[in-house]
């Protein structure tokens, strides 16, 4: 120890031994290039969004937009039918979501508070959990006959009620940790005070497990609003949503680059504006969620 | 017994009033709540599962006359099919295990505080919540041969320009490179989550006894870490094996079909070629694949002496 302490390096009234300030140094680096690779795409598609088709694909490229201009903006909302995807992938993701939360958040609750015979809990726990492997692919075929059938095939409610399914599994997961974490004997009190189950459920639980409850509803709809594979196998062209919809700017012989960085910055924007605002949740969430249990 | 008073006192402190009777209340006399609270969702599950499962079991053992066999065997046989199997584990190990690490180092710089830290973390989060096919489609521009940015700080540093998307072996890793660049950040919160919760003296008395700086994450940090990554690992191979939007937006497979995954081919030979019987038959296979490796991560789990 005694022969160690004599290289230490003061600074700041703190000492430093050589080894801490090369791995420091490493620290710093190592982060400033990891922030540069995150950062870069980022500024790199807003950027293109507000100039010319010509600067945007410009090489040497065009660092700072000079003279910006919302025109590809203007294009795609007035012009493209993009208006109309971002409306159904609005549809579809408000739907799903809703329809999600209303069907899971009740049956953790159930699972996590009662009893069922024959091992059912676990049963029917692993059940709703484990859809979260199931890859859409292997179910779209019956879901392209299945919606076909029905008259939903490439309707905004059609694709809204297959993508409830994929939130369940998410929703069940996110919300069990915080329905677990209330004491059950708050139940069990208001259950002799003559309140019924669903009052309970609705009175006592739902406030409390409030933050949960959010957290699984941003997931979802991140996961939602992004999904792809299905929206191109069960939409053609009226229901069509934002993803599917960006592919249209890669046309048959020329690509508008700065419409292409509009749409995207069109289809990431509402996320990452949920992400800076609700941050909070979205990591409380994912991190119990993994977690814990 | 005293426990239970203080819970009713709790639960009398809190907004709670005895409510008024409704409708509940008679419908509780006729089914156990219980059931009215799980079934609809598992019923919801189990229709748009089940069956279709059922449906994919059926047309999978189609053939032209009848009952067969003849899908699986065609695609066992087949060396295309071998080639995609391939080539989604080629996408699917490597991009998760460039992510682990990268996120695990992420998170341990973050370990300690830094100005500005909420800030880049904020920065490290986005690229989770975006749209994997318009990641896709960043990527691929950034990675176009001549108007792409990466070929052109290539040009200027004086290093060879590659045609990234449209040779076999680059393609792949510009598509393990964009989904690196995804999928780190998740990795990162759950790796940095979990370091936090190690208690700072734990690692304190780690160092005064002299563990070297990698002795105190091999033997402190990451044994605290593991089963944590173990699940993030699972997911997030599940997430890969399941999705293939960015591959779709990068180069739709090719060239050739160098980067086809297995879902891609799923969707080429159902929907494309409208041959439906054999992408039941992938299908199946697929989901075999997934459920081997799922099982395999529950194993590893179980191990660690957690309960999942």
């Amino acid at each position: 120890m005694a022969t160690k302490q004599q290289y230490t390096i003061q600074f700041r009234n703190t000492e430093y031994e050589p080894e801490d300030i090369v791995a420091g140094i490493g620290r710093v680096a190592g982060l400033g290039v990891m922030a540069i690779f995150y950062a870069f795409p980022l500024y790199w598609m807003a950027s293109r969004s507000v100039m010319t088709n010509l600067q945007a694909f410009k090489l040497p490229p065009v660092w700072i937009p000079t003279e910006p201009t919302l025109s590809a903006y203007q294009s795609i909302l007035l012009q493209g039918p993009y208006a109309s995807f971002l409306l159904n992938s609005a549809t579809v993701t408000v739907l799903s979501v809703t329809l999600a939360l209303v069907l899971s958040v009740p049956a953790t609750y159930g699972l996590v508070v009662s009893d069922f015979p024959y091992n059912l809990n676990r049963h029917f726990s692993l059940f709703l959990i484990s859809l979260f492997m199931l890859p859409p692919i292997v179910t779209s075929i019956s879901y392209f006959n299945l919606l076909q059938d029905l008259g939903l095939y490439d309707r905004a409610i059609g694709l809204g009620f297959i993508y409830t399914m994929f939130n369940i599994p998410l929703i069940v997961w996110f919300t069990r940790g915080f329905i677990a974490d209330i004491p059950d004997s708050l139940r069990e009190s208001a259950l002799l005070d003559g309140a019924n189950e669903f009052q309970v459920f609705y009175r006592i639980y739902l406030p409390l497990i409030r933050p949960g409850i959010a957290a699984a509803a941003i997931i979802s709809y991140i996961i939602t609003w992004n999904e792809y594979l299905l929206a191109l196998i069960l939409t053609s062209n009226r229901a069509k949503t934002m993803p599917v919809g960006i592919n249209q700017f890669v046309g048959q012989y020329n690509i508008t680059w700065n419409e292409l960085s509009a749409g995207i910055v069109l289809v990431v924007l509402p996320s990452v504006l949920f992400l800076t605002v609700t941050q909070r949740y979205i990591v409380s969430g994912l991190v119990r969620g993994a977690v814990k249990e | 017994m005293a426990q239970e008073t203080s819970h009713c006192e709790t639960a009398g402190d809190s907004a709670y009033e005895r409510p008024a009777p409704d409708l509940f209340d008679r419908l509780e006399e006729y089914v156990d709540p219980k059931w009215i609270f799980v079934l609809p969702a598992v019923l919801y599950a189990a229709i748009l599962v089940v069956i279709p499962m059922i449906d994919l079991f059926a047309l999978s053992f189609t053939g032209h006359s009848g009952f067969s066999l003849a899908n699986y065997e065609q695609m066992v046989t087949d060396s295309n099919f071998h080639a995609i199997i391939v080539n989604t584990i080629m996408f699917v190990m490597p991009s998760t295990a460039i992510e682990l690490i990268l996120g695990v180092a992420l998170a341990l710089a973050f370990y300690r505080d830094f100005p500005f830290k909420e800030r880049v973390q904020t920065l490290f989060l986005i690229p989770m919540v975006l749209s994997p096919f318009a990641v896709g489609m960043m990527f691929r521009w950034f990675f176009d041969s001549s108007l792409g940015i990466v070929n052109y700080l290539f040009g200027q540093a004086g290093l060879p320009r590659f045609v990234w998307l449209g040779d076999a072996t680059l393609a792949m890793i510009s598509i393990i490179i964009a989904d690196v660049w995804q999928w780190t950040p998740f990795v990162f919160l759950l790796a940095y989550a979990t370091m936090k919760s190690i208690p700072e003296s734990i690692v304190e008395a780690a160092k005064i006894d002299g563990a070297s700086r990698w002795q105190r994450f091999r033997y402190v940090v990451l044994p605290h870490i593991y089963p944590v990554l173990l699940i993030t690992a699972l997911i997030k191979l599940i997430i890969a094996f399941k999705s293939s939007d960015k591959i779709f937006a990068m180069t739709n497979g090719g060239p050739g079909s160098a980067t086809k995954t297995m879902t891609m081919y799923i969707y080429e030979i159902t929907f494309e070629f409208g041959n439906f019987e054999r992408g039941a038959a992938a299908s199946v296979l697929f989901l075999v694949l997934i459920l081997v490796i799922g099982n395999v991560f529950v194993w590893l789990l179980r191990r660690t002496d957690r309960e999942v």
